[in-house]
């Protein structure tokens, strides 16, 4: 402790030392043709007069960035951010100025945008430990089922997983998609899925960026033991009116975008457009087809420009899902989940060198279930409703010093009320406060060396829980190319999810209470980046992450009924481990990534495996991910993604016996004896591949055709197996495989 | 070099072929044996595990030359009455392949009236089985309960008078009361099926004429018996009497006509049993593919020793016209 504070003190000294009659340059960062700012695009002050130092500074969610501690001089000021074109400057800058420069990076063309292609790897914050980026051109990009999807997207990364074909979950170094949070414009999502988890709930022509955190987060993220995906949707066009519009076969979408008085603003409406297949389907008396099915989603933003220091903008979200079927006589299933966010997010420049935002949130997700089985009824009504303040303080003193602190507070009400043939069987109602504060101080003792310590104190109303989570990541660049990295963190999770990976429509959201403790782990993270000749670039990252007190409901539960709260969980702990590695080309003919994990997931819950370690489903020793693009000619595009991994882990089992005699419900029973999840699947490969053509359609707008092809050489993998044990005595094992079979996929959009 | 480098693809090839270790099958004793309160003491059975590989019954199941005893506790370790068992086919027709062992009391003549099971009694089971540890159970009859009043007799099919039956509570050591529900349907038919039970087995909607001639009648007799899930006492309402008021759904009535409803009070074994053979069968938490073992109280063995308390009410389901 007494290191720590001494360390605080050198750390404090160095403020007023370098603050003296050094300038500051500020100011926002901004697509040169829509306007939209850049979040985490790079500035860099080449020709420092400090030998052997090049002040620099990333701009941060709002797309602001400030360099302080700037001798007075004329420095080159080259800004970059990944396919964009590199800006290059002359500026100089007197002692003690304080220099307000906004500036504007040009797209990089039509189609080479679309393939990562940066500049300089000079990347300050992108290349942040743990840290990936996916564009929204690359998302779209990708050969896909049926939809582009952000989630799917980020399975290809190294690290992430999916649980199946059929699942856009996160699995995310070795923690379950609960473990992971989910914000969009700074707000939590609960459920972000669509089609009952088949697809992610972002709609990728309203995104404008997605980070993904994999682990080793600084302070000023919390909520979740394992990682985070940030969202953020665009503010829309600041230049000029501009659409796009996009058929499916699953969805069509719409997006309007463009300037007002005062700022920006867009809509874009995603619908699912299959009803008049299904009619279709049930005008042939064909069994099974839904009476309705639809989702959409509708994603806004309006942005206003107060002043020079103030911006406001308001943003929402809304989506849907809902299924009707009547299978049989006197039986009926409507199924309906949806989202709803909303949020009204201030920036404001106290000056050049303090910036602050401000946003309150409001989420709610429900679903409402209603089944009428042989005419008894049996419904839910499941809503999170989380209404929240949050503000952040940045104050960048000089080039060595930055400190940001900030708090998120606000209330979390989750109700589900379950009625059963009309009498009520469940109605829990958990409403609790939380409030989290944190500080976070980053340090360069030299031009090579930056060091980020904080601390996050976070509490939650429900069982009035206090956890301390400090942080602590150091980056050392030996060379201009290359970065030592390392990073730790302490975390906790107040809140755990009921899912199923097969279908996310009943997801229920639990909270800590007494005799219920919060989840925490640790994590600790090492990695190497280097920049490559010709547009290469290599990572390999390592990490190690405990999970304690991970608590779930249990799932041997039959009947909550009566049950005090505690009850209705089992506890356990989990760790996982492993070594990612990414190598990336961002320029030239073809472009792409290939990324390598090796990887080892353990769970443990005294109620399972007889209390020893196991391999959670999502487990895998190898996973080897591809993409791959390529330029054919001036308007034609390819691109290729292949997936390989270790099989899933799974129970087979090798014994069963059998009970005659039973009394309670007059038939034989069978029980199976295995080694829990002790069998591999044989390992998981596939093979996707998307054309992309792109021209202008009759001189009035561009179009681009999309044409796809998942499980090119119809890859059987399989899903799971199951054991039927007969009444003749004998026994079936079945096999459900994933997507068994390729499946073409043709999407045309226009923009305008 | 070169070699190193052959060696890490090899060895990284190899690894990448992980078959895991499902284990391998070895035999071992199941018994089984349902105790009822104020009925007989049961047989016990006791059977060997079989290999997923094998067809159930296509080599002997029956576990022979085992010594079976049951003992009934006056309490913890104090033994207050004891049931030595013998292998079955010594007096019956049951064959040493079935595995069945009868108490001895039950089967010497003159031995005097059967012994019956005691509500709330406390009773052990080992067995040993040659060339095995010892199996060992416990199992606390839940305690005796009631029909209160007189049930309703008569009910309208998808009426909303439901079949309500009221009993005094039954009692458990450490918990409430967990109960499962039977429906025997009496007379059951093809004509008598409900709507959903038909269009369920033989798709035919309610509005559908049907010729029951040309159906498979062997396809009701999954139904003719049915039974609730474990379901604890605070599902239903109390009266204030203090008994508890079961009302039944109406998805529970396959067949119009006479039922007899069983409601059986649950011991932990029973109930442990079901709540994992549930899970095994993928209605738990459980993802895809994960299928945990079954736990329901048997030391060095598998199986169940289980008890349960329980009480019988009639009913007559009528169509809806009449």
């Amino acid at each position: 402790m007494r290191y720590l504070l001494a360390a605080v003190a050198v750390m404090c000294l160095a403020l007023p030392a370098a603050a003296q009659s050094t300038a500051t340059l500020s100011g926002f960062i901004r697509d040169a043709d829509t306007g939209e700012t850049l979040i985490l695009a790079n500035v860099i002050l080449a020709g420092t007069p400090l030998v052997g130092t090049s002040l620099g500074a990333a701009s941060n969610t709002s797309g602001y960035f400030v360099v302080s501690g700037i001798p007075a001089g004329s420095y080159q000021i080259m800004a970059s951010y990944i396919g964009y074109e590199t800006v290059v400057m002359e500026i100089t800058l007197g002692e003690g100025e304080e220099r307000r420069m906004n500036i504007e990076l040009a797209p990089i063309g039509l189609l080479v945008d679309e393939v990562i292609v940066s500049g300089e790897r000079e990347g300050l914050e992108d290349g942040r430990i743990g840290v990936s980026r996916m564009t929204t051109a690359t998302i779209r990009s990708l050969p896909t089922i049926l939809e582009p999807d952000v989630f799917r997207s980020l399975q290809l990364l190294p690290g992430v997983k999916a649980a199946s074909d059929y699942s856009s979950g996160l699995y995310i170094r070795g923690g379950s998609p609960d473990q992971t949070l989910i914000l969009l414009d700074h707000t939590t999502v609960y459920n972000p899925t669509h089609v009952f988890g088949f697809f992610s709930t972002f709609n990728p022509d309203a995104v404008k960026d997605v980070r993904l955190y994999k682990g080793g987060f600084p302070a000023e993220y919390g909520g979740r033991i394992g990682s985070v995906v940030d969202v953020y949707n665009k503010d829309g066009n600041r230049n000029r009116y501009a659409g796009k519009l996009s058929l499916g076969l699953l969805a069509s979408r719409a997006m309007v975008e463009g300037p007002h008085k005062r700022g920006s603003f867009m809509l874009a409406v995603r619908r699912s457009t299959l009803e008049p297949v299904l009619a279709a389907l049930r005008n042939q008396d064909i069994d099974g087809i839904p009476n309705n099915f639809y989702f959409y989603d509708i994603n806004g933003k309006v942005s206003l420009d107060l002043g020079p220091d103030d911006k406001v903008s308001f943003a929402g979200y809304a989506g849907r899902d809902d299924v009707g079927i009547e299978p049989l006589e006197l039986t009926s299933i409507d199924l309906a989940y949806g989202n709803r966010t909303g949020s009204v997010n201030w920036t404001h420049l106290f000056s050049d060198q303090v910036f602050s935002n401000f946003t309150f949130t409001a989420s709610r997700y429900s679903s409402q279930p209603d089944l009428t089985i042989g005419g008894t009824r049996i419904s839910r009504n499941n809503t999170v409703n989380d209404f929240s303040a949050r503000g952040d303080l940045e104050y960048v003193p000089n080039d060595r010093l930055a400190f940001k602190g900030g708090f998120w507070g606000g209330m979390f009400t989750m109700r589900l009320k379950d009625v059963f043939d009309g009498d009520e069987s469940l109605n829990q109602r958990i409403q609790a406060p939380y409030l989290s504060v944190y500080g976070q101080q980053r340090y360069r003792p030299g031009s090579r060396t930056e060091i980020t310590g904080g601390l996050r104190a976070s509490w939650f109303g429900e069982g009035s829980y206090l956890r301390l989570e400090p942080r602590l990541s150091v980056e050392h660049r030996p060379t201009a190319d290359l970065r030592l990295q390392a990073a730790y963190g302490r975390y906790s999770q107040f809140l755990t999810l009921i899912s199923n990976e097969v279908f996310t429509g009943l997801d229920v959201w639990l909270t800590t209470d007494d005799g219920v403790p919060p989840a925490h782990g640790d994590q600790f993270v090492a990695g190497v980046k280097s920049s490559l000749r010709d547009g290469w670039s290599l990572e390999v990252e390592a990490y190690y992450r405990t999970m304690r007190g991970l608590f779930q409901l249990d799932p041997f539960l039959l009947d909550a009924a009566g049950l005090d709260y505690s009850e209705l969980f089992h506890f356990g702990t989990g760790d996982a481990s492993g070594v990612e590695v990414l190598v990336e080309k961002t320029r030239g003919g073809l472009t792409g990534m290939l990324g390598y994990t090796l990887g080892e997931t353990n769970r443990t819950f005294p109620n399972l495996n007889e209390g020893a370690p196991y391999a959670p489903k999502y487990d895998r020793l190898h996973d080897v991910n591809a993409v791959a693009n390529f330029r054919l000619g001036k308007t034609w595009k390819a691109t290729t993604a292949f997936v390989y991994a270790t099989g899933q882990a799974y129970t087979e089992p090798v014994s069963y016996y059998r009970l005659v005699d039973s009394p309670v419900d007059n038939v034989i029973q069978t029980a199976q004896i295995s080694r829990f999840q002790g069998a591999r699947l044989p390992a998981y490969h596939r093979l996707d591949i998307g054309f992309t053509k792109s021209a202008r359609f009759f001189g009035f707008a561009d179009y681009e055709l999309q044409l796809q092809l998942l499980n090119v050489y119809a890859r059987r993998n399989i899903w799971f197996r199951f054991f039927e044990f007969n009444e003749d005595g004998t026994v079936e094992q079945t096999t459900v495989p994933q997507i068994p079979v390729p499946v073409p996929n043709i999407a045309f959009t226009l923009t305008f | 070099m070169n070699r190193i480098l052959a060696f890490a693809l090899a060895a990284l090839g190899i690894s990448a072929c992980d078959f895991g270790d499902p284990g391998v099958h070895q035999p071992e004793p199941v018994v089984e044996a349902w105790l009822i309160a104020g009925e007989e003491i049961p047989p016990v059975r006791l059977t060997w595990t079989q290999s997923v590989e094998t067809r159930y019954g296509s080599v002997p199941v029956g576990v022979g030359a085992a010594t079976v005893v049951v003992t009934q506790l006056a309490s913890p370790g104090v033994p207050e009455r004891r049931f030595d068992y013998a292998s079955a086919d010594v007096w019956s027709d049951f064959k040493v392949a079935d595995g069945i062992y009868l108490p001895l009391l039950l089967s010497r003549p003159g031995a005097g009236g059967p012994p019956r099971v005691i509500a709330g009694a406390t009773y052990e089971l080992t067995a040993d089985v040659p060339g095995y540890p010892t199996l060992a159970a416990r199992t606390i009859v839940p305690g005796g309960f009631e029909v209160v009043g007189e049930p309703v007799r008569e009910v309208v099919y998808q009426s909303t008078e439901q079949i309500e039956i009221d009993v005094s509570a039954s009692n458990y050591p450490g918990r409430d009361a967990v109960y499962i529900i039977s429906m025997e349907s009496l007379d059951p038919s093809i004509e008598a099926l409900t709507p959903f039970l038909r269009d369920a087995i033989y798709s035919i909607a309610g509005d559908e004429e049907f010729d029951p001639s040309t159906l498979d009648p062997e396809e009701i007799s999954d139904v003719i018996f049915r039974s609730s899930p474990p379901l604890n006492e605070a599902n239903w309402q109390v009266n204030p009497d203090a008994s508890i008021r079961l009302k039944l759904p109406w998805f529970f009535a396959a067949f119009y006509g006479a039922q007899e409803i069983t409601v059986s009070a649950i011991d932990d074994n029973v109930w442990n049993h079901f709540r994992y053979v549930n899970a095994q069968e993928g209605n738990g938490g459980f993802a895809p593919g994960e299928i945990p073992n079954v736990e329901a109280g048997i030391d060095q063995g598998h199986g169940l020793f289980g008890s349960l308390t329980r009480v019988r009410s009639r009913v007559v389901i009528l169509r809806e016209d009449g």
